[in-house]
C-alpha cells in the first residue's frame, strides 16, 4: 500500500505500450463525456496523478451499485480504474473480513490522511444506529470517523445520495443520505438506482484527473445529470406528434411509440440513460419497452407511482370527488329550498324590488 | 430427443445465436436522426482539414446514435484503402472509409465490448503512428536481442 | 436529501389537486342544483310556439352572432371565439391531459371491465400554436376591455382575476413543456398549481357560464318560443 506506482509505469509493467495507454485515455476521455478534443490534457493528468487511495464503505444497500460497476473479469474500463486507483478497502469485494479489514482501513486512513477518496453506497439508519452495523461498528460512526480525514466523498447509488429505497414512505428506519450527516467536506452525489457503470466510473476519473467535477443543485455531476432523459429520447418525436402506448402490448407499444402514458418519468429525470445507454451502449428502460422511473431522482419511490403519467392526480381523489358530488348536491338543495321559501314569504309580504336590490350581490 | 422435434425446436445454442443476429438485425433498423447531421459535420470537418489542416474527432458515443445511424454512416462512407487492426487491451480497428481523409477509430475491450467509437478527420491517426517512448523501448529491446545473437554467434565461433 | 421543486410537484399532484376537486365539484354541483331546483314561474298562459323545441334549438343557435353584431365588435367576437376554441383544443387534445382526464373520469376502478376512453390526441405543433392563438386573443380582449370607457367602468375584480386564472395554466403550461427558462420541474408544478388555483375560483366566478350557459339559452329559447317569437 506504501508503493503506488503511477498508472503509465502499472500499464508498463503490465505490458501495455504507450499507444495502448493511448487507447485508454480515449476511452476513459469518452467515458467521462469530455469532447475527444480534451484528451491530450487527460493523457497528461493521468501520468502526473499520484494514484488516490479509495475508500469504499458499504451502509444500508443491496450491493446493486457494487455489482454494476464491477461487471466484468476481464480488463475493462472499469478495472483499469480500480488498477489506477488504490482500493484499499471494499467489505464486499476485500478477502480480509472482521477486524483485520478494520485494521486496514484505519491504516489506509491514517497513511493518506486528508487526501482519500472516500466511497459511499447504501443510506445510513439513524432511528436506531444498530439497524446497521459492520464488524460492531454503527454506519453512523463509520461514516462520520472515516469522513473525518477524506479529501471528498462520493455517493453512489439514490440510497448514499438521497436515501433511496429504505428513505420511502414510510422509513422505517430512519435513512438518511450521507449529505445529511456530512456537512463539512466535498460532496459528489452520483445517483441511480444502480447508476450506469460508465457513469460511476467516470465520475471516479474525473476525480482522478481533474478533481472535483462541476454539480448542479443536488449535488450531481452535470456531465452526466444535466439533461432530462425526455430532452434526449429517442422516442420523443412520437411524444411531438401525440403518438402514444397505451398498454404494454398494444400497437402503440409494438411500434415503439412514447411511454408517457404508461407513466414514464423522463420528463423529470436528469440522467444520461438515452445517450449513454447500459451495457456498454446496448440498450436503455424506454428502449426496450418500458417506462422511465425517475430512479436518479429523490423519492422516486414515492412519486405517486411507476405506471401513473405526470399529470394524472398521485391521491386518491376519487372518493374525495364523489363525496363532494353528494355534498354539493345536498346543499345546493338546501340552498334553493330556503331560497324559494325567502321568495314566497316576500311574495306574501309584498315586498317591492328595485334596480339597486338586483345590484346587491347576496 | 431435438433430434426428433426437427426444425420445431431449436437447441438452446442455436436459438440464442439466431436471436442475437436477429436482435442485431432489428436493431440497425432503429434510427435517431442523427445520422445525417453527423454526416455534415463530418464534410466541414473534411473541409476545414484542406483549408486550414485542422483535424478533428467525432466521438460517436456522446450523441444519440443506434444501430440504424450505423447502417446510414456506413452505407454513405464505405471501406477504403487501409484496414489497421491494433492489438493491445483488446482490439482496435482504424480504417479509413472510402471518403480518404475520414478514419473510423472503435475501440474494443478483452471481450470483444465495444469501449468507444470515433470518427476522426486527419491525414493520418496518431494512434497509428508509433509513439517516442515506445520506440526508445523498442531501441532498447532491439540492442538486447542483437547483443544476445552476438554472444550465441562467439559461442559458436569459439566451439 | 429532498428535491425542494419534486416536493412541490408532489404535494400540487397529491393534496393540492384534493382540495381544488372538493371545492370545485362541490361548489359546481351545489350552484346547478340550486338553479335547477328554484326553478322559474309558472306560466298560465297557453303557448303560442313550442317552449322545448325552441329552448334546445337556442342552445345551438346561440352559438352563431347574430346579423352585425361581429362588425360591430369583431375583436370581442373573433377573440372571444379564437380564445374559447384555442383554450379547448389545448384542453382536451394534448396527450398528457387526455390520459389525466381518463383516469379522472373512467369508470374502471369499479367496473373492471369498462371502456377506458381516450381519443388521439394532436402533435405540439398544433397545440403550441392554439395556445399561442389563445393567448393573443386574451391579450387582445383585455385591450378592448381597458380602452373602451363603458367595458372599463362594467368590469368587476370577478372580470380581471378570471382573465389572470386562465392564461396563466396556458402560459405556464407553454413554458413548461418548451423548457423555455426555470427549473422544469418546478414550471411543471407551477402549471398544476394554476389550474388548481382556477379550479378553486370556478364556481364563484363568472367561469360558471361553462356550465350555466345550456340552462340560460335554453330558459332564453323557451321564453321565447312560449310566446311564439324568434329567439
Amino acid at each position: 500500500m506504501a508503493n503506488k506506482p503511477m498508472l503509465p509505469e502499472l500499464m508498463k509493467a503490465h505490458g501495455v505500450s504507450r499507444r495502448g495507454f493511448l487507447k485508454y485515455c480515449a476511452s476513459l476521455t469518452s467515458l467521462m463525456a469530455l469532447s475527444p478534443a480534451m484528451m491530450p490534457r487527460v493523457a497528461h493528468a493521468l501520468e502526473n496523478a499520484p494514484r488516490p487511495s479509495v475508500i469504499w464503505l458499504s451502509f444500508q444497500e443491496c450491493t446493486g451499485c457494487t455489482e454494476s460497476i464491477t461487471r466484468s473479469h476481464a480488463p475493462t474500463i472499469e478495472d483499469l480504474i480500480f488498477n489506477a486507483v488504490s482500493l484499499d478497502y471494499h467489505h464486499t469485494l476485500q478477502a480480509a473480513s472482521g477486524h483485520q479489514a478494520e485494521a486496514a482501513r484505519e491504516q489506509a486512513m491514517k497513511d493518506n490522511w486528508g487526501k482519500y477518496v472516500l466511497v459511499v453506497d447504501g443510506s445510513i439508519p439513524i432511528k436506531d444506529e444498530g439497524f446497521s452495523c459492520i464488524a460492531g461498528i454503527s454506519n453512523l460512526q463509520m461514516l462520520k470517523d472515516t469522513a473525518e480525514g477524506a479529501a471528498a466523498i462520493v455517493s453512489v447509488g439514490t440510497c448514499a445520495a438521497f436515501g433511496g429505497i429504505p428513505h420511502a414512505n414510510p422509513n422505517p428506519t430512519g435513512a438518511v443520505a450521507v449529505s445529511e450527516i456530512i456537512k463539512d467536506k466535498p460532496i459528489i452525489n452520483v445517483p441511480g438506482c444502480p447508476p450506469i457503470p460508465v457513469v460511476m466510473t467516470g465520475v471516479l476519473a474525473h476525480i482522478l484527473t481533474f478533481g472535483i467535477p462541476e454539480l448542479d443543485e443536488l449535488g450531481r455531476p452535470k456531465a452526466f445529470y444535466g439533461e432530462t432523459i425526455h430532452d434526449r429520447c429517442y422516442r420523443r418525436p412520437f411524444y411531438d406528434k401525440g403518438m402514444f402506448a397505451e398498454g404494454f402490448d398494444d400497437e402503440g407499444a409494438r411500434e415503439g411509440w412514447c411511454l408517457y402514458k404508461l407513466g414514464c418519468k423522463g420528463p423529470t429525470t436528469k440522467s444520461v440513460c438515452a445517450t449513454v445507454k447500459w451495457n456498454n451502449g446496448t440498450s436503455f428502460p424506454i428502449e426496450a419497452g418500458h417506462p422511465c422511473l425517475g430512479c436518479t431522482e429523490p423519492d422516486f419511490w414515492d412519486n405517486g407511482g411507476f405506471y401513473k403519467p405526470l399529470s394524472v392526480p398521485a391521491g386518491d381523489y376519487r372518493k374525495l370527488g364523489l363525496a363532494a358530488v353528494g355534498a354539493g348536491a345536498v346543499a345546493g338543495a338546501a340552498g334553493a329550498v330556503l331560497a324559494r321559501a325567502g321568495k314566497s314569504k316576500a311574495a306574501a309580504a309584498h315586498e317591492n324590488v328595485d334596480a339597486h336590490d338586483l345590484e346587491k350581490k347576496s | 430427443m431435438f433430434d426428433l422435434l426437427g426444425d420445431v425446436v431449436k437447441t438452446p445454442n442455436e436459438t440464442f445465436a439466431n436471436g442475437a443476429d436477429h436482435m442485431a438485425e432489428i436493431l440497425s433498423f432503429v434510427g435517431t436522426g442523427n445520422a445525417d447531421p453527423v454526416l455534415r459535420e463530418i464534410r466541414h470537418a473534411l473541409s476545414q482539414l484542406l483549408e486550414h489542416g485542422t483535424e478533428s474527432t467525432i466521438d460517436l458515443g456522446a450523441i444519440p446514435f443506434a444501430g440504424g445511424d450505423e447502417r446510414i454512416l456506413n452505407e454513405v462512407l464505405g471501406d477504403g484503402e487501409v484496414r489497421a487492426t491494433l492489438t493491445t487491451m483488446g482490439e482496435s480497428l482504424v480504417q479509413e472509409t472510402s471518403i480518404p481523409g475520414v478514419w473510423r477509430v472503435d475501440h474494443f475491450d478483452e471481450k470483444g465490448e465495444t469501449q468507444s467509437r470515433f470518427i476522426e478527420v486527419t491525414y493520418m491517426p496518431e494512434i497509428l503512428k508509433t509513439q517516442r517512448q515506445d520506440a526508445e523501448l523498442g531501441l532498447e529491446s532491439l540492442t538486447e536481442r542483437l547483443a544476445a545473437r552476438d554472444e550465441k554467434n562467439n559461442k559458436k565461433g569459439d566451439s | 436529501m429532498n428535491n425542494p421543486n419534486f416536493d412541490l410537484l408532489m404535494w400540487a399532484r397529491g393534496p393540492g389537486f384534493d382540495i381544488a376537486l372538493i371545492i370545485f365539484v362541490a361548489g359546481v354541483v351545489l350552484r346547478i342544483v340550486e338553479i335547477v331546483i328554484l326553478g322559474r314561474k309558472k306560466d298560465l298562459a297557453p303557448a303560442k310556439g313550442s317552449p322545448v323545441g325552441q329552448g334546445i334549438k337556442t342552445i345551438f343557435s346561440r352559438s352563431i352572432p347574430r346579423k352585425g353584431l361581429v362588425q360591430y365588435a369583431p375583436i370581442t367576437y373573433i377573440g372571444g371565439y379564437i380564445f374559447h376554441i384555442g383554450f379547448f383544443v389545448a384542453f382536451f387534445f394534448f396527450g398528457a391531459h387526455i390520459v389525466f382526464l381518463d383516469e379522472l373520469l373512467s369508470f374502471s376502478q369499479w367496473w373492471p371491465d369498462a371502456i377506458s376512453f381516450q381519443w388521439p390526441a394532436f402533435g405540439r405543433v398544433i397545440i403550441e400554436s392554439a395556445v399561442a392563438l389563445s393567448v393573443l386573443a386574451m391579450i387582445a380582449l383585455m385591450y378592448t376591455r381597458l380602452s373602451d370607457p363603458v367595458r372599463k367602468a362594467l368590469s368587476t375584480f370577478d372580470d380581471y382575476l378570471v382573465w389572470v386564472l386562465s392564461i396563466l395554466p396556458m402560459v405556464t403550461g407553454y413554458i413548461a413543456v418548451n423548457k423555455l427558462f426555470g427549473d422544469p420541474v418546478f414550471m411543471m408544478a407551477l402549471h398544476i398549481l394554476s389550474v388548481e388555483l382556477l379550479m378553486i375560483a370556478f364556481p364563484f366566478t363568472k367561469l360558471m357560464h361553462a356550465f350555466t350557459f345550456v340552462m340560460a339559452r335554453y330558459y332564453n329559447g323557451s321564453i321565447q318560443g312560449r310566446k311564439g317569437a324568434e329567439s
